[in-house]
């Protein structure tokens, strides 16, 4: 029987929010500049009380704090969130165990728009600080659109067809962008490289208001389709005889979870393992029911990548390793965990 | 009595391969009926389409009245409910929410089970004895065990119609009987209309009310189990020999499979006559059919068990009405087969004053030099007046070879034989 009711939905929930909440005071707290929690909090509280500059003698703490560490902790809780519950709903989606939100190909569209607006600095042109950002979302949208149509068959969209087709678009992106770097030599290589590495600091760096709404809209769709996608991950027909409308459900959440992706890393860049890891994680621990699974690891893949970040910034101080290089070393070992431990196909 | 799912005259097929042509079916309320027909005759495909799942190419699939496809599917499922053959599940749910989502149906999107939906799967698991597997992982179930659970599921969705795929292929003599019960027990009880599919074509016997027999795409007959359970008809169909017997307790029919009837190259072996009756000769024959050897009956009533068998076989005999005593002409015709013969069998069968003549035929056999096989014969009930046993006596005497059972049988008619 479902060994979940509601009440031990909410506690879990509220247990992984707290969690959540103690990975963020340890993210601000430390990194080059080290403020206690007493600082802190006293720079929140007077923030929150809406006196406008800082509490006495903390001003370059309160500086720190507001306009570097917050927005930085919500930026990977945001996308470490948005990677986890996307790569946990394609999952059950194509009802194969190593999919994450990069399967589908949106990410290769976003990354080759990026990549095309860096070397052809069309920062310069237009949109200047927001021109990579806006060019691989356009990537990503183009790349949904073009997955999909290539996937559509007589109006339906097979799950096995998607997955083809978004494995076929990514490497032929994957081979435009390799080509475009080997013909780049000065320092927008490294620019290319950094952005494809995945990092946070971009983000961090503008107003987090939008995405996070636009995030918090795609997450409540996903979050609205928990149980059809427990039947969904029964198998197509299945879910179908349980009184699922199998082909709205795929169209509702591929299209909200690319759509989510495609953001994300238009903003982040190429963040690797927290969508494949994270929803196996919850799965381990708290089964592999929908209802918890979607927001279980939306809340722990936003720890991971806190922490995550905190690693990445703080390891080799006061430079900074990309947070895609952190979740890759340790996302892939403890992948490897899994896969030794308890298959992570059916019959295991 | 009312069709409440009905296929009209549906057209189906696959890219390249043509399944249904104008089929129509319809399922009454309250009805078992048993599904049967060769390896892809479209038994599944049939039984997707009257679920909705796919779509014919022309033609309408009605339930209670409505377009099928038309529906929605949360409505489907609350009246439908399927048993797939095998589900895979690349996760760890447990049997218990497998079993849980047959309530999905009747939640609203945002909805947790309540007690209510709790109570009717545990129902559903008691029904199908799987109620010790709900924590386990149903991926790591025996096939049997996972079947059983897909039928809990089904029950949970408290469906009207209820559509199996061989739900018992992989369950064990017991689980089978007992999942057949269950069905005829809903089918009493709440007047569940039951399609099954099966390829236990004995199962369908004695389970169904109606049979419904399927080839190349069509409907080839629909009808009481003996209606359609006839040799003839599974010749046809299954291209196979079988004998239909009744299975003495329920009345049901019963197929017995006997292969392919041998063709001529048979002769080869040589010929053996049997002297049988009541069934007594079935297991002689065959064998020694199997051997390769001719073989023929005689004499014998028409009605006969062995004489059934013997027409299904294709076998030469000497016939005599039912129930009559030997008659000079059928007495004929059995010397006839026995000279024939290189061997005789005498079967131990019952002997009274009516088929005495069958053991005077095999003295004469012996006395014109044929090797006559006897299976001893204690006469306990002997209604010939003492006759029998002189003449079990005279075949003694003239070197009859004397067997007590089978055993021995091919190896006494195979000996010195060129």
């Amino acid at each position: 029987m479902s060994s979940w009711t509601f009440k031990k939905w909410v506690f879990w929930i509220l247990f992984l929010a707290s969690v959540l909440a103690v990975a963020a005071g340890v993210a601000v707290t430390v990194g080059a500049v080290w403020i206690p929690l007493g600082k802190s909090g006293s720079i929140f509280l007077h923030y929150l009380a809406g006196r406008g500059g800082a509490p006495e003698g903390l001003d370059r703490e309160a500086a720190i704090l507001l306009e570097l560490r917050v927005p930085r902790v919500a930026s990977g809780a945001l996308v470490g969130a948005a990677l986890a519950l996307c790569g946990a709903v394609l999952q059950a989606l194509l009802r194969n165990p190593l999919a994450d939100p990069y399967v589908l190909g949106i990410s290769s569209g976003a990354a080759l728009g990026a990549v095309l607006a860096i070397l052809f600095g069309l920062g310069s042109i237009a949109l200047g600080a927001y021109a990579v950002p806006v060019a691989a979302f356009s990537g990503a949208l183009l790349t949904l659109l073009f997955v999909y149509f290539l996937a559509r068959v007589q109006g339906r969209v097979p799950a096995q067809t998607m997955l083809l087709a978004g494995f076929i678009v990514s490497a032929f992106f994957l081979a435009i962008i390799m080509f475009l770097i080997s013909w780049t030599s000065d320092e927008r290589l490294f620019q290319v490289t950094f952005w494809l590495m995945g990092n946070l600091e971009y983000m961090a760096s503008k107003p987090l208001g939008g995405i996070f709404l636009y995030l918090l809209i795609g997450s409540a769709v996903l979050f609205s389709r928990a149980k059809d996608l427990n039947l969904a991950a029964l198998g197509e027909e299945t879910a179908s005889e349980l009184g699922v409308e199998v082909e709205r459900l795929k169209k509702i959440t591929f299209v909200s979870a690319s759509l989510i992706t495609g953001a994300v890393v238009s903003v982040s860049g190429l963040i690797g393992f927290v969508g494949l890891v994270v929803p196996h994680l919850v799965r381990m621990i708290w089964g592999p029911d929908h209802r918890f699974l979607l927001p279980g690891s939306a809340l722990a893949g936003a720890i991971l990548l806190v922490l995550a970040d905190t690693i990445a910034r703080t390891v080799l101080a006061p430079s900074e390793v990309p947070v895609g290089v952190i979740t890759a070393l340790g996302g892939a070992p403890f992948f490897v965990y899994l896969l030794r431990r308890r298959g992570l196909g059916g019959n295991s | 009595m009312a069709a409440i799912l009905r296929a009209e005259s549906v057209f189906f097929r696959y890219p390249g391969r043509e399944i249904f042509r104008d089929l129509s079916l319809s399922l009454e309320e309250g009805e078992i009926v048993g599904l049967i027909g060769p390896n892809s005759s479209g038994k599944t495909t049939l039984l997707k389409i009257l679920d909705g799942i796919l779509a014919p190419d022309r033609g309408e699939v009605l339930l209670g009245g409505k377009k099928v496809r038309t529906l929605p599917r949360s409505e489907i499922a609350r009246t439908i409910a399927v048993v797939p053959q095998e589900m895979e599940v690349p996760f760890s749910f447990t049997a218990g929410e497998i079993v849980l989502m047959g309530r999905a149906p009747y939640l609203g999107r945002f909805a947790w089970e309540k007690k209510k939906d709790l109570d009717i799967a545990r129902e559903g698991m008691a029904l199908t004895d799987v109620l010790d597997l709900e924590k386990r992982p149903f991926w790591e179930l025996s096939q049997g065990e996972k079947q059983r659970v897909l039928m809990a599921r089904a029950l949970a969705q408290e469906p009207k119609i209820i559509l199996l795929d061989e739900p018992t292929s992989h369950l064990d003599i017991n689980h089978q009987v007992e999942l057949n019960e269950l069905i005829r027990r809903l089918n009493e009880d709440r007047n569940l209309t039951v399609l099954n599919i099966s390829h236990d074509l004995n199962l369908a016997a004695e389970y169904s009310r109606r049979v419904v027999l399927l080839h190349r795409g069509a409907l080839f007959a629909s009808g009481s189990p003996a209606e359609v359970l006839t040799e003839e008809n599974i010749r046809r169909v299954y291209e196979t020999t079988v004998l239909v017997e009744r299975n003495p307790l329920s009345g049901a029919p019963r197929v017995v499979p006997i292969g392919r009837p041998r063709e001529p190259q048979a002769l080869r072996r040589g010929a053996v006559h049997i002297i049988c009756g009541a069934g007594s000769g079935i297991d002689s024959a065959r064998r020694l059919l199997l051997r390769g050897f001719r073989v023929s009956l005689g004499v014998l009533n028409v009605g006969d068990t062995d004489q059934k068998m013997g027409k299904t076989l294709g076998l030469n005999m000497a016939l005599e009405e039912p129930f009559s005593p030997i008659s000079e002409k059928s007495y004929r015709e059995n010397q006839e087969l026995i000279r024939g013969a290189d061997r005789i069998v005498v079967e131990k069968f019952l002997v009274g004053k009516g088929n005495l003549l069958n053991l005077q035929a095999a003295i004469e056999g012996l006395q014109k030099g044929k090797k006559v096989i006897v299976l001893e014969n204690d006469l306990a009930f002997d209604f010939s007046g003492g006759e029998a046993a002189s003449c079990y006596r005279k075949l003694k005497e003239g070197g009859a070879v004397f067997i007590p059972d089978h055993s021995r049988l091919l190896e006494e008619v195979e000996k010195d034989l060129s």
